[in-house]
């Protein structure tokens, strides 16, 4: 790509971002409750789709499911129709929870349930586990800022990062919210374009010789998105238990839905939020598998087969849109994880543990000062990081026990000492299972962390609910009191 | 190939969204009736 097209993608980026920050931040009421965290709770329906969208829209949707199309076929869709499972969750169920009971955070709802030590312990857990997924997405900013142009992964990933940081210090939750209304339809222009090129670049001018090279080498399973029966019982469904369970309780995701004005945005929000996530997996999937149907770029591998075919095939001003396509779905998954830090250690730990009287102005200013040092650590550290799969697997599966003690937590029992046994007992199991032999002398080698987890927590928490006493669930706790 | 996988997404996509909303809705109705009861 040349220097004036990629010029033009980082003054689009800049104008759009600083432009509706800017406009944002003098429209909204400093002192309101929440303002830069949860938009005093006024999202409309379509800024609360689309950026639940994206917000589960990042590097592994772009990069991963290149390579796993690569490896799988067309089932490799199934990682995008894991997250729109995740969606019809959250718009249906854990989001309209957390919104209806109004609290600001995941652990703040912790508290509520179970007691102080617990809402400390996850909010810390948390936050470290948010900012181990900015620095992937810094990681995967690099990444395609590399593929793209000639920048080297760390220039990539620095230029991202300041955008990433200014898509949401000028007005919070409202400014994301407000950006990727924009840059969906940017996305969405770039990815139909792209595979619009591709296919006129193709003998045939369509996919037809990409079908028949997988037809001849007897592969036809890998056009169909059902795959086979073994891609089905292993790669689809460890996928979506680990999507499911990983993500359903991840304050990343909760957050715009506890800014939607009220219960019915969140569940309406899905009929938007559904299709603009699921279907950027179908785009990526056949760019994927056209890419390893061509000799040149399957020499190259499944790495960066599919994207030096965008390159050879796109002109100039379409390599640039895709830039900004690509950008759109990083920048707003690192624009929410950076926020989502700052708020839990702003509400959970600053003003609960510091100063529970501090003032709307005063939370902005640390929330501020938050995201600038977590983005720019994760910048820094972005280079030196594991394959962004491996690293989602161990980082998502931290999240799995919390799902749990929260479901428990609403609607069965609260045992302080069983949620938090349950905890501990999930996170051993996970760092034992990235670290250690043990997957391999138990002869499951293949198992993804989420799914492990998953079986510890249920494990302990029947148990631990079944044999010790505690309080009843937190909404028949309140039903009984009004009763 | 592009249409099988774009159609076949997007309907899985529609059931995923409708047997949510069926399922939410059921619960919502047993929840109102045991708290009525």
């Amino acid at each position: 790509m040349n220097y004036t097209m990629l010029a033009a993608v980082l003054a689009y980026e800049f104008i759009v971002i600083v432009g509706l920050g800017i406009w944002l931040q003098r429209r909204r009421d400093a002192a309101a409750k929440d303002e830069f965290a949860l938009a005093h709770r006024s999202l409309p329906m379509p800024v609360v789709a689309v950026t639940l969208a994206l917000t589960v829209l990042g590097t592994a949707h772009i990069l991963g499911v290149f390579e796993m199309a690569w490896i799988l076929g067309a089932a490799a869709v199934w990682f995008s129709l894991a997250h729109v499972i995740l969606l019809v969750i959250v718009c249906l169920g854990t989001g309209v929870w957390l919104r209806r009971i109004g609290v600001a955070t995941v652990p703040e709802l912790l508290q509520k349930s179970y007691g102080l030590e617990t809402r400390l312990l996850v909010s810390c857990v948390m936050a470290g586990v948010l900012f181990g997924i900015l620095t992937v997405e810094a990681q995967g900013i690099g990444i395609i800022f590399a593929s793209l142009t000639d920048w080297d992964i760390p220039t990539g990933a620095m230029v991202g990062g300041v955008l990433g940081i200014l898509y949401v210090i000028l007005a919070g939750i409202r400014e994301i919210g407000f950006v990727n209304l924009v840059n969906a339809v940017v996305m969405y222009t770039g990815l139909i374009l792209a595979v619009i090129v591709v296919a006129l670049n193709l003998p045939g001018q369509n996919f037809d010789t990409v079908d028949a090279f997988y037809r001849s080498a007897d592969q036809a399973y890998m056009l169909s998105i059902f795959g086979n029966t073994q891609i089905m019982m292993t790669f689809v469904l460890g996928t979506i238990v680990a999507v499911i369970f990983s993500q359903g309780i991840n304050q990343m995701l909760l957050q715009p839905a506890m800014a939607a004005k009220d219960d019915k945005t969140i569940m309406r929000a899905l009929w938007i939020a559904a299709p603009v996530n699921g279907l950027f997996g179908v785009f990526a999937v056949v760019l994927g598998l056209t890419a390893k149907s061509i000799p040149e770029f399957q020499a190259l591998g499944q790495k960066v087969a599919a994207t030096s075919m965008l390159v050879a095939f796109l002109p100039n001003w379409l390599a640039a849109i895709l830039l900004a396509a690509f950008l759109a779905a990083i920048l707003s998954t690192f624009a929410m994880i950076s926020l989502a830090v700052a708020t839990i250690f702003s509400h959970d730990i600053y003003r609960t543990l510091y100063k529970p009287a501090a003032s709307e102005q005063e939370m902005t200013r640390l929330m501020r000062v938050t995201i600038v040092i977590v983005a720019s650590i994760a910048i820094g550290v972005a280079s030196y990081l594991p394959p962004i799969l491996a690293a989602m697997n161990w980082l998502f599966a931290w999240l799995v026990p919390v799902f749990w003690i929260v479901v428990f937590g609403l609607f069965w029992r609260c045992n302080q000492a069983v949620a938090i046994t349950t905890l501990l007992a999930c996170w051993i199991a996970n760092t034992l299972w990235s670290f250690t032999d043990l997957p391999g002398w138990l002869g499951l080698a293949e198992t993804p962390n989420a799914i492990v987890t998953v079986v510890v927590a249920l494990l302990f928490l029947v148990l631990g609910n079944a044999l010790l006493p505690g309080k009843p669930g937190y909404l028949n706790r309140a039903g009984a009191e009004a009763g | 190939m592009f249409w099988n996988i774009f159609l076949q997404s997007l309907a899985l996509i529609v059931v995923f969204v409708l047997a949510g909303q069926l399922i939410a809705r059921q619960l919502t109705a047993r929840g109102q009736e045991k708290d009525s009861g």
